[in-house]
This record gives structure tokens, C-alpha cells and sequence, in this order.
């Protein structure tokens, strides 16, 4: 149907104006930029940002609820001066799911000198340090104590009073208390960087999102207008189908499923939530399409021969393409709430590290309970609800877009 | 004179929930080439389920439709597209009868190109605009390109008209199309559409609520009344308007208002004996005009559905069994002397 | 405040409109005047965009929030005492759109509340404006609902959805009379109703004037019903009237170009041949409408005056034309009839 260059011209020129159009509500125009924003955090970034998941924090075996004190090593005390300041004060707690949360952040100062308090460990941690500062521990009745550095540990572990070797046991160890260089958002439990976290999150679960919310709109375009468009059996058998589908409690089902099918592969997941989700907006594409049949111009065009793929794919398809746009849109929305509940619940595959993961991690280390854990609470959240944001004002440009009556306003 | 078209006893009814809804029924009607025919009727007549079965966009639920002579219901697949080209409809409303998501230019070449009746998209580009101008969408290049919600009520009408010429059609059904069109332009449209039959020898079947229009586009033609999925008078124009026969065609001359203050209200007015429509789905019997007739005869109104005939001494048929009999209309309850109308 | 000749009830002077759109400013009226007497039926015609529903409007105060009343006076007399409708506090707008000036909008099916029942619409608006007597509220409304020929022991009990279209069209407007207004605007109040129903309407609209001796405005597009209803009859294009007169003047001795144009182009019923011509071009653009007179680019009888200043109301033999040309016209009248 196009031919020549001055079709692909016409073509460019119409981009052009597609963007002026999309420029031109604000919202969408916002909404697109946030979308473009994610593609480069998710997409592009990862090549940047080293991926930390080294644990800096040894397995804690302390009871629930213990309080962790920080013991620095004098040696090291200049490169970790927030460290040192902490030294003897409780630095965190030990969650109710055996997590650590952390009450204080680390970072690394070392270029900015701290000004707060530094007598503290001079007076505490002198000498042989050490004891002495495990001592304070034992007698504040304090489960286990921090130190920041393996070797540490290991001289911890050299020293011959047997009062020790409990406390020893006992104690985490902060083996590299290198933050990444975004260090912006703190760290999870282990210590690890919260920022490379969410920069390499992204990728799969909006691949995921992308295929679950696509699969299920496509499927049910199909299978929408199939049935709007055939009618009789073809109609009766597709509705009862969707029908019994839609009986069916989705988010429940993808429970089972999920648990009964264990993915190797996180994008799996997508296509099992695509598979499940089309009946609703299949139901509202036979209802959109049923509507358009029966429209005037539909009408003329069957009166001018033009044959059904022509009345369905250029008369009734452009009318309804803002709608599948949006439900296409919202189906993606719904296919990343969808795994990302699966992830939180704890029942989807964990080995490509996604928000949903720091979400699941975030709440079996307690730190739903303890406003210290804000950030990694939350940064996953912001992430996963700025997107959903950003989805949603585009999907209001598009319904702009695609519609030449709202255009020429 | 072979009618170009020709409905012998169609029904149609429509299925609501589980009652049939009888919307069209026995109707006979024949179509002359290049003369106009008016169906005329207030809505639930059946005029419009009239105009679709005529565009083959209905199939009759029973009765044989004659194209050409030939029927349809045997035509071959060729044949049977080749009559449905032939046949055209434009819709009343021109803001639901052209996508919008096309330009003019594209929606006119649509059936153009998929038609072959053009070359090329250069070839269908020229076609369109020769149909542009044949309408009066002048100057075409200040439309070709413009998409329905950029044009005016009275020039979509017109894009809806080239539209339908498209496939060189010989029968366009035109439904309502000028009723939502401004009144200082309806007679601008339906002069183009009656230069139409002269230059490029369409026949127009063109469906309204609006006697007076109708008389004006056919006064060449006939006029169809419909009442309840029947028509009930069907006559050359001057004649259906001069003397209309049909209690009902006579209840609605009296009634519709004039653009002249003192003829209009100087006119007399006919009373029905009840204003109540009867649902189409509890039609009454015999002739279904009778609860409201006000020159009801009781024991032959209510009793066979009256076929279209003539009535002695007149060129227009009509379904009315007193008139149908040779006898005068009396109103009901009076006597033969005091009968004046 | 300027008195108002007694049997005056309605007193619009120079009322212009903008309406904000997205395009620009949309002047929908501009400097429209006229008078309505007690017991006359003024009929506004013109077509889609012609003003003429934005001067409804703007008499009980109901304009789109993107309009904006730029000029004129509007005031209303009844028994000596004038108010200026545009000055009125909210409250008194309430009682004033019922009790003075009602409106019955087209498109009955939309005006009533599907889940109340006819007679809870005529208690609820009763109780609304101080009536709180239900049996005279029954009392009124039955015989209202009998004047506008309905049945009201079926038709005060029922839902709106168990009455057919013109009936709801007369309940309406029995609705609308309920509190006694003395004027009645009428939007369109035939259209979209099948042709005897719309002559059932006409003759109770009648009817109802004959005994409740009110006023009538109503806006049409259809000439035939103006010549049957109105006393007066104005013409309105692109937001003016160009011309106004008693129902005879205005269809026999029209003087302006349009009206003349929109006679022309209405068939008639009557035996013979009509001989109909419609005006040529197409309405203006109100956000960028032509110089001088609105309908010079349509007009034949157009000179270079037309396009510069704009006419205004001047009256001429029984009424008033905006034209800066009635002779011409007069005389090509008088050349062909």
C-alpha cells in the first residue's frame, strides 16, 4: 500500500507531529519523559552500575529483638569515621525474621571528616580495644557485636578469654563496608548498596510486566473481536470460556500455578499472567467491537464491499486503538502488581534479583516494623509506583493520541 | 419498464429477548429506474428497516427481493457483490456515518482502490477529487485532506454522498440524510442530489419523516407512507398530496405545521380517536391504523389487514378496506349525513 | 431604573456573549434586544450556532461556565415591580427560575430523574420553593397534567421510563408551569417528536396559554412550527437578530436577506410545484466572523457598505431589519411577486 520515499517522508513527518501531539499534553508529555527515564535507569545503567551483592554482614545468629553493638578496629578507624563515631552505641537490631536492621547508616566519610563525637571509641576502643569493648558488650547483656572487617574477626578470634568465644559466635561481621558510589539510598540488611539494587531491579520486572500485560491484550483482541465478529457459536463457545475464566479468582489461581510450575525463568512467569489475564478486556473488546459493528460507517463499508478484514482492521481497529492502548497499558500495570505480589508473598522464582525481590527481602527482614528501614522499604515502592505513574499519564496521551477529535482541540 | 428494484411481500422482524418484534411486513414496492420514491412515516414505521433491506444490508426475514428483475436470493456470489455495489446508503447522521479516524481522501479511496476501480493511488487521488467536485466540495483541495471532524454537518453529508458513489452505484438509499443537515443548506444537498440523477443517472430511494421534503424530491416520483411496518399509500407525489386517500396519509397532512401563518392556522386538523401508538409487538387487528382512525367502520376495519389496491377512480394505491370497497370514509359514531370529510 | 411599559414582562437590551474556547473567544451574542409582552409566544429562529440557545440561557441564568455575559441588561416585570435578573443573588435565581421564568429544555427523556415517580418530581419541586401543602400541590398538578391532555391518575403514580416520549414532553412541561411563571422558554420543544405527536404538543401548548396566560419564548429551527405558534418572531445569525416583527410581517413583508433566504429554502406542503433555492456558502466562524453585516459573504445583495459597517436594528414598515439594503429587497419582492 506505500510505496516510494515520499511515503517513508510522509511517514517521518508524521512522527514528527506525533510528537508535537504528545508534547502537547503535559501530563502524557511528563509521563513519556518518566517512561523514557526508566528505560534508561532499567535498560541502560546496569552497564554503569556494578551490581553490589556482595553480603558485607555475616549470617546472624543472635536471637530476635538483640541489639547490636559496633566495635571498630583502631586500624581501620580513619577510613570509617561514621563507624568509628558509632563505636559502642546500638547499631541494630535483629528482626523478627532473623534479618538485621540497621538503626544507623554506613557510609563511607572518608573525605569529609564527621564532626560529631569522635572522643568516643579514643576512650573506648584504646589500649587492646578489643576487651575491652566486647567486655561493655557482656556486661550491657548486649547479644552480639558488629565489627566491620574479617580480620578483625579473626583476632577477635585469637584471644584466649573463654568469656569470649560465645560473644565470638555471635558476632556479624561487616566484612567490606564499601558502599557503591549511589549510595544515595543506603543499604539493605547486608549491607549491601539499595541503589544498585534498584538500578539493576528493574530490567526483568518490566520485561515481565511488558510480556504478561502485551500477551494478555493481544489475546484478548483476538479473541474479543472473533468473537464480536462471527458470532453464533464462535461467540457463545469464546464467552463461555472467558466466563468460566473469569469465575475463576485470578490472583489465587496465579498462586497456585505459580506454585505448582517453578520457573526457571522469571519471563515464564510473564507469559503464565498473560495466559491468565485477557478474559475481562476480552470481554470489553467483543462489547467495543459488537458497538463499532453496528455503526453507520461500518455499515457503509459493508455496503461498499469492502470485506471483513477491511471493516475490522482499518474501520473498526483505528476506533478502538486508544482503548487497547490504555487497557494495554493497564493490563501491564496489572501483570507487574500481579508478579510483584507473587514475589512479595515469596511464591515466584528469586533468582534474577527484581524491586519485587527487595520488596520480599524487605519484609522478611522486618523492616515493615521499624522506620529505620524506610529506604529499603520504600525504594522499591517509588520505583514500582513511579512507573505505574508514568504508565498511566502516557496511557491518558495516547487516548489523545489516537483520537483526531480530542486532536484538534 | 423494468423496476430497477422491487420488494415483493418482505417481512422482517427482530428478535427482542423472546418476543419476535415484527418491524416490516408484506411489503411490495417497486423501485422505477431514475424516478425518485419517497418512504414516508413516523419512526418505528419501518421505513428505515425498508431502506437496509433495499441496500442488502438486511436480509428479509421473508419475501423475495427483485434486482434488475433478477432475484436475489439466487444471484451468484459475482452477481450478488455486483448488486450490492449497485446499491448504496447514506445514513442520517454525518457524524456517525464517516470514520474518523480517515481522512476523505483515504475513505474515499478505500472502495475505489479495493474495487480496482483505479489504477493506482495517484489514479484514486485524481477519482476522488473528481467526485469531490461532482458534489460540490469545492475548492477539493480544502477537504481532500481533512479528516470528518474538520468539516461542517452539510459538507459530510456531502463526502457521505461521493462516498456512495464510489461504485458507481445505480440505486442510492438515502435515510433522513438532510434531517440533521441546517435548513438553509437541506435544499442546496437535495438539488445536488437530484443534478446526480441527471448526470450520472442514479436513482434515489430517499427516506424522511418530513412530507413537505418528500414532496419537494419527488414531485417527479411517488411517495411511500408507511405506518407500523406497512405501507399503507403509495402514489405519484402530486396526486398522494393534492388527495390523499389513507386516513392515516390525511391525519398527517392535516397535522404538520406550515411556513405560512395564515394557511397553517387556517387549517383543519384532524382528530385521532386516540393518540396511544400501538406497540409493535401488540399490534391490533385488521388494519393496525384502526384504534386511531377516526373513520373507523367497525366490522371492516378490525377485521381482514387491508391490501394495497386502487381505489376506484384513482392512480395511488392504498390499504384501506372502506376505500378499497368503493365507499365513502364516515366518521366513526356519525351518521352518512352529517359525513362531510 | 427606567420604567417598562406595563404589559412588558421580559426586557432584554444589548446582551453580547463570549464564550471562552480553546480556539479563541466565541462571541454568541452580540448586542441582542427585544421585549416580551404578557401572553405573547416570541419564537427565536435560526439555525445550529446562530445564538439562539445562548440567549435562552442566559434569561434564567444558565449558561455554560465558559461564557461570559459581556454586556446588556436583562429585566423582568411582574406585577410593577422590575428586577434585574442579571443582578440576582442566588437564592432569588432559584425562585425566579421557577416562579417567573421556567424552562423546558428538548430531549424530555433526560430532564427527569428515573427513580422518582412523576408526582415526587411536582412535590419535590413544590416543597423546594415553599409549597408544602400536598394536597394542593395534588390538586394543581392534576389539573395540569389534565391540561396538557394526560391522564392524570396514571400518569402521577408512574416512573418516567412507564411514559412514552411526547408524554414526558407534556409532563415536562406541566413541571414547568407548576409555580405559576409568567414566561415559558421552550427549547426546540417540538423536535425529534414524530409529526402528530408534535401536533398533540402544539395544540396543548396552546391551551395551556389560553388558561395560565403566560408568555412564551421558544427557540426552533422550524419555521413551520413559528408560523403556527409565534405572535412574534425573531431571526437570529451569527449571534444577532437581524430582523423582528409580528409572525405576519416576518413571513409575508420580510425585509432581510436571511429570512427572506430561510423561506425560500423551506418546502411547502401545499398542491403545486415548490420552487425552492437554499443561500448559499455556509454559517461564519463566530471566533473569526466577517467584518460589517455577518451575512455579507452569503448575501446577494452585498455591497461594499455590508462589509464595512455592521447594521443594526432600524425599523422598517411593521418591524425591524438589520439590513443596510431593505429597499433592494422590497423591490425585487415586489419585481416577483
Amino acid at each position: 500500500m506505500f510505496q516510494g520515499s515520499a511515503n517513508v517522508a510522509s511517514r517521518f513527518r508524521q512522527l514528527v507531529t506525533l510528537f508535537h501531539q504528545i508534547r502537547a499534553n503535559r501530563a502524557g508529555f511528563i509521563g513519556l519523559l518518566g517512561l523514557i527515564g526508566y528505560f534508561i535507569l532499567t535498560f541502560l545503567l546496569p552497564y554503569v552500575v556494578p551490581f553490589d551483592d556482595q553480603p558485607k554482614l555475616d549470617e546472624i545468629t543472635a536471637p530476635p529483638g538483640s541489639r547490636l553493638q559496633l566495635a571498630v578496629h583502631r586500624d581501620n578507624a580513619e577510613r570509617f569515621r561514621t563507624l568509628e563515631d558509632l563505636a559502642g552505641e546500638t547499631v541494630g537490631v535483629v528482626s523478627q525474621t532473623g534479618g538485621l536492621l540497621f538503626l544507623k547508616e554506613f557510609a563511607e566519610t572518608t573525605d569529609t571528616p564527621p564532626k560529631a563525637k569522635r572522643y568516643r571509641w579514643r576512650s573506648r576502643i584504646s589500649g587492646p580495644g578489643i576487651e575491652a569493648a566486647l567486655k561493655d558488650v557482656a556486661n550491657q547483656k548486649i547479644a552480639a557485636t558488629l565489627v566491620y572487617s574479617q580480620a578483625w574477626k579473626e583476632a577477635v578470634e585469637q584471644a584466649d578469654d573463654p568469656a569470649f568465644q560465645k560473644l565470638i559466635q555471635e558476632t556479624v561481621v561487616i566484612s567490606n563496608p564499601t558502599l557503591g558510589p549511589m549510595s544515595l539510598l543506603g543499604t539493605d540488611t547486608q549491607g549491601r548498596d539499595l541503589a544498585s539494587h534498584i538500578v539493576h531491579g528493574g530490567r526483568v520486572l518490566i520485561l515481565t510486566a511488558l510480556l504478561g500485560g502485551i500477551l494478555s491484550t493481544v489475546l484478548a483482541v483476538c479473541l474479543g473481536s472473533l468473537a464480536a465478529l462471527f458470532g453464533g457459536v464462535v461467540d457463545q463457545s469464546l464467552t463461555a470460556i472467558t466466563n468460566l475464566f473469569l469465575a475463576i479468582p485470578r490472583f489465587p489461581l496465579l498462586v497456585v500455578l505459580a506454585g505448582l510450575i517453578s520457573f526457571e525463568n522469571t519471563l515464564l512467569l510473564g507469559v503464565l499472567i498473560g495466559l491468565l489475564g485477557w478474559p475481562a478486556l476480552m470481554r470489553a473488546i467483543r462489547a467495543q467491537v459488537l458497538s463499532l459493528r453496528e455503526r453507520d460507517f461500518v455499515e457503509a463499508a459493508r455496503s461498499l464491499g469492502l470485506g471483513t478484514p477491511h471493516i475490522m482492521f482499518r474501520e473498526i481497529l483505528p476506533n478502538m486503538i486508544s482503548f487497547v492502548a490504555i487497557n494495554l497499558i493497564f493490563a501491564i500495570t496489572s501483570a507487574m502488581y500481579e508478579q510483584i505480589g507473587l514475589v512479595v508473598l515469596g511464591l515466584a522464582p528469586i533468582n534474577d534479583y527484581t524491586w519485587g525481590i527487595m520488596l520480599f527481602f524487605g519484609r522478611t527482614r522486618g523492616t515493615l516494623f521499624n522506620p529505620d528501614g524506610i529506604s529499603m522499604a520504600l525504594s522499591p515502592v517509588l520505583a514500582i509506583a513511579l512507573f505505574q505513574v508514568c504508565l498511566v499519564l502516557f496511557a491518558r496521551a495516547l487516548e489523545e493520541l489516537f483520537d483526531p477529535r480530542l486532536r484538534g482541540k | 419498464m423494468t423496476a430497477l428494484m422491487r420488494l415483493e411481500n418482505v417481512s422482517r422482524s427482530f428478535r427482542k429477548g423472546k418476543i419476535e418484534v415484527p418491524v416490516l411486513q408484506e411489503v411490495n414496492l417497486e423501485v422505477d429506474p431514475l424516478k425518485f420514491l419517497c418512504l414516508v412515516g413516523e419512526s418505528g414505521c419501518g421505513k428505515t428497516t425498508t431502506g437496509k433491506i433495499l441496500a442488502g444490508l438486511l436480509p428479509p426475514s421473508a419475501g423475495q427481493i427483485y434486482f434488475q428483475g433478477d432475484d436475489v436470493a439466487t444471484l451468484s456470489p459475482a452477481a450478488l457483490k455486483e448488486y450490492r455495489r449497485s446499491v448504496q446508503i447514506i445514513h442520517q447522521d454525518p457524524y456517525a456515518s464517516l470514520n474518523p479516524v480517515h481522512t476523505i481522501d483515504q475513505m474515499l479511496s478505500f472502495p475505489l482502490l479495493h474495487h480496482k476501480l483505479v489504477r493506482n493511488r495517484r489514479h484514486a487521488r485524481e477519482r476522488v477529487a473528481e467526485l469531490l467536485e461532482l458534489v460540490d466540495l469545492t475548492p477539493v483541495g480544502d477537504v481532500i485532506d481533512k479528516y470528518p471532524y474538520q468539516l461542517s454537518g452539510g459538507q459530510r453529508q456531502r463526502v457521505s454522498i461521493a462516498r456512495a458513489l464510489t461504485t458507481n452505484p445505480s440505486l442510492i438509499v438515502a435515510d433522513e440524510s438532510v434531517s440533521m443537515v441546517d435548513v438553509s443548506i437541506r435544499i442546496g444537498l437535495l438539488q445536488m442530489m437530484m443534478r446526480l440523477r441527471d448526470e450520472l443517472g442514479v436513482t434515489i430511494v430517499f427516506i424522511t419523516h418530513d412530507l413537505a421534503l418528500a414532496k419537494y424530491f419527488a414531485w417527479e416520483g411517488q411517495i411511500a407512507v408507511m405506518y407500523l411496518g406497512r405501507i399503507v399509500e403509495v402514489g405519484p407525489t402530486p396526486e398522494l398530496i393534492a388527495q390523499p386517500q389513507h386516513p392515516y396519509t390525511q391525519v398527517l397532512l392535516s397535522a404538520i405545521p406550515e411556513p405560512d401563518p395564515e394557511k397553517t392556522r387556517s387549517k383543519q386538523h384532524i382528530r385521532l380517536r386516540s393518540e396511544d401508538i400501538p406497540k409493535l409487538t401488540e399490534l391490533p387487528s385488521g388494519c393496525t391504523f384502526h384504534p386511531r382512525c377516526p373513520w373507523f367502520a367497525p366490522g371492516v376495519c378490525d377485521q381482514a389487514i387491508p391490501q394495497l389496491g386502487r381505489s376506484p377512480g384513482h392512480q395511488v394505491q392504498v390499504a384501506c378496506a372502506p376505500l378499497l370497497q368503493g365507499q365513502a370514509l364516515r366518521r366513526y359514531g356519525s351518521s352518512a349525513e352529517e359525513d362531510g370529510a | 431604573m427606567e420604567a417598562l411599559p406595563e404589559n412588558v414582562v421580559l426586557d432584554v437590551e444589548a446582551l453580547s456573549i463570549i464564550y471562552q474556547a480553546e480556539r479563541g473567544e466565541v462571541l454568541a451574542t452580540n448586542n441582542v434586544s427585544f421585549r416580551l409582552h404578557q401572553n405573547e409566544a416570541l419564537a427565536l429562529i435560526g439555525e445550529s450556532g446562530s445564538g439562539k440557545t445562548t440567549v435562552s440561557l442566559s434569561l434564567i441564568r444558565k449558561l455554560p461556565r465558559n461564557a461570559q455575559i459581556v454586556a446588556g441588561t436583562i429585566r423582568h416585570q411582574h406585577q410593577q415591580e422590575i428586577r434585574e435578573v442579571l443582578q440576582l443573588s442566588k437564592r432569588q435565581l432559584r425562585s425566579f427560575r421557577w416562579q417567573a421564568c421556567a424552562m423546558v429544555f428538548q430531549g424530555a427523556q433526560n430532564a427527569f430523574n428515573p427513580v422518582l415517580t412523576v408526582a415526587q418530581h411536582f412535590e419535590d419541586t413544590a416543597r423546594a420553593h415553599g409549597w408544602t401543602d400536598r394536597k394542593e400541590v395534588r390538586k394543581r398538578s392534576w389539573r395540569l397534567l389534565e391540561l396538557v391532555r394526560l391522564d392524570p391518575e396514571r400518569v402521577y403514580a408512574s416512573y418516567p421510563h412507564e411514559l412514552s416520549g411526547g408524554m414526558k414532553q407534556r409532563t415536562l412541561l406541566a413541571l414547568g408551569v407548576l409555580l405559576q411563571p409568567q414566561i415559558v422558554i421552550l427549547d426546540e420543544p417540538t423536535t425529534a417528536l414524530d409529526i402528530l405527536t408534535q401536533r398533540a404538543m402544539i395544540e396543548v401548548l396552546r391551551e395551556m396559554q389560553r388558561v395560565l396566560q403566560f408568555s412564551i419564548i421558544f427557540i426552533s429551527h422550524d419555521l413551520a412550527l413559528a408560523a403556527e405558534m409565534a405572535d412574534t418572531v425573531a431571526t437570529m445569525y451569527a449571534g444577532e437578530i437581524v430582523e423582528i416583527g409580528g409572525v405576519h410581517e416576518l413571513f409575508y413583508r420580510s425585509q432581510h436577506p436571511y429570512t427572506q433566504g430561510l423561506l425560500a429554502s423551506v418546502p411547502k406542503l401545499e398542491p403545486g410545484k415548490d420552487q425552492l433555492s437554499s443561500i448559499k456558502g455556509s454559517p461564519p466562524n463566530l471566533i473569526d466572523p466577517p467584518p460589517g453585516c455577518k451575512f455579507h459573504p452569503r448575501c446577494a445583495f452585498a455591497s461594499e457598505r455590508c462589509q464595512q459597517d455592521v447594521p443594526v436594528l432600524q425599523p422598517r414598515a411593521q418591524h425591524r431589519v438589520a439590513c443596510w439594503h431593505p429597499e433592494a429587497i422590497t423591490d425585487r419582492q415586489q419585481g416577483s411577486a
